[in-house]
């Protein structure tokens, strides 16, 4: 079992297949295709992903095993025009939209995708944090970045109710806690008004 | 307001260059790249970029202005450049192409004016990202792989020559495709330019005494940026 296709396992094998990493960011305002190559290109039947030289910082979030939220942040610099105007307060661009990233292997001769892009992982953009710099005395250029926040799919899970953990949220959350404190909790608090002696 | 210039175009000959580097980045990696579980990236998926440089460009004082008119319309990094491969040595053949004045008469002794050493244009379109290019062979020698070539200003170097015969040539060529390319769009081998920004905004803030000529490098990176006006 594997998520690649017969061909993409050839191609894999024979020439050691270079992949590209594609991004959609499905903003309030419309959908940014990106990618970290040199050119604007798309992948077979795929929209045209704009190059960016390598000016997204992508962060290694793996999926937690115990259902945590890890919050990551993806760096762009050099925006393209399209969503500059993002380094303003653009709250309501990202809150709670999603960001694809997929995997597409390419042929080592041609360059050429090699079957369908992959999922490689779904996020939940949670905010925007950017920088302006200006111009420096020592001469480096103005410059500015965009940062996004991102959390896991699990981000939006609901949290469960207080009186809903169980002791196996307790060994997920506080795997060094041992004082089966949400035992506890399920005895005490489900279903009885607690008052204050 | 829009940009004031789309892009500037290197005079090739006022500010020629006493040395120069053509600089291909292939940007490869060494070995086999496996990355199966799709969390690796360690083959790139590009084939390299340009980073040209241009060495003792002001000659004494004969075209300072000319440098600093450049120099201002540039603007940093502002406005791209076409900068020119000065190397070109691309298919000749041993006779240039010669054309005579628009009447058809020529000079005395039916010498005429030099024409283009080599003309060649795409026979298959192609899109961005192939490596892959079909030239047709309008008057060319053979191609070489290390000739260079531009088609609307992005410059691209032979790697192989798959087949060739008089008329037609398939080659593949680093980097991949910038655009896309159509049938008959003119693969241009006598001056090649590529599209570039200045690495370094201050560039042309050097130096320059007007006795000896101005001996400094300024260096550009390929601009692959669609050109937006």
């Amino acid at each position: 079992m594997t998520i690649y296709t017969e061909e993409q396992l050839a191609e894999l094998a024979k020439h050691g297949a270079p992949t590209a990493s594609l991004f959609e960011f499905q903003f309030a305002s419309g959908t940014e295709y990106l990618w970290n190559g040199a050119i604007d290109r798309s992948f077979g039947d795929s929209p045209v992903y704009k190059g960016m030289r390598g000016f997204i910082q992508m962060p290694n979030v793996p999926q937690s095993r115990v259902g945590n939220n890890s919050q990551e942040v993806v760096t762009i610099s050099g925006m393209p025009p399209s969503f500059a105007n993002m380094l303003e307060d653009h709250q309501s661009e990202v809150d709670d939209r999603l960001m694809i990233q997929r995997r597409q292997i390419l042929s080592g001769l041609t360059l050429e995708p090699v079957g369908p892009a992959r999922v490689c992982n779904i996020f939940v953009m949670r905010g925007t944090a950017s920088t302006i710099d200006g111009g420096t005395v020592s001469g480096a250029a103005p410059n500015s970045t965009l940062g996004i926040k991102i959390e896991t799919l699990f981000g939006s899970r609901s949290e469960a109710g207080f009186g809903r953990y169980t002791p196996e949220d307790q060994r997920g959350r506080f795997t060094n806690e041992t004082d089966n404190m949400f035992n506890d909790v399920a005895q005490i608090a489900v279903g009885s008004p607690l008052a204050w002696p | 307001m829009a940009r004031p210039l789309p892009y500037v175009i290197w005079p090739r000959d006022l500010c020629s260059p006493v040395e120069w580097n053509y600089g291909f980045d292939p940007q490869s990696t060494g070995g086999e790249q496996l990355s199966l579980s799709g969390r690796l990236h360690t083959a790139s998926a590009g084939r390299g970029i340009w980073r040209p440089t241009l060495t003792t460009v002001v000659h004494k004082s004969r075209n300072y202005a000319a440098w600093r008119g450049l120099g201002a319309q540039i603007g940093g990094r502002d406005v791209p450049v076409l900068v020119p491969y000065y190397p070109a040595f691309g298919p000749w053949l041993s006779e240039q192409n010669s054309t005579s004045f628009s009447d058809g008469s020529t000079f005395s002794g039916s010498s005429e004016f030099n024409g283009f050493r080599s003309r060649l244009t795409i026979a298959k379109a192609a899109g961005a990202g192939e490596v892959f290019v079909t030239l047709n062979k309008t008057y060319a020698g053979d191609v070489l792989s290390g000739h260079a070539f531009s088609v609307n200003g992005r410059l691209y170097e032979v790697r192989f020559v798959h087949d060739q015969t008089d008329d037609v040539a398939l080659i593949e060529v680093q980097p991949e495709l910038r655009f896309d390319v159509s049938v008959g769009d003119i693969a241009d081998f006598d001056e090649p330019n590529v599209f570039s920004r200045l690495v370094n905004p201050q560039a042309f803030s050097q130096s320059v005494g007007t006795l000896f000529d101005g001996a400094f490098s300024i260096s550009f990176i390929e601009d692959t940026a669609p050109i937006i006006q």
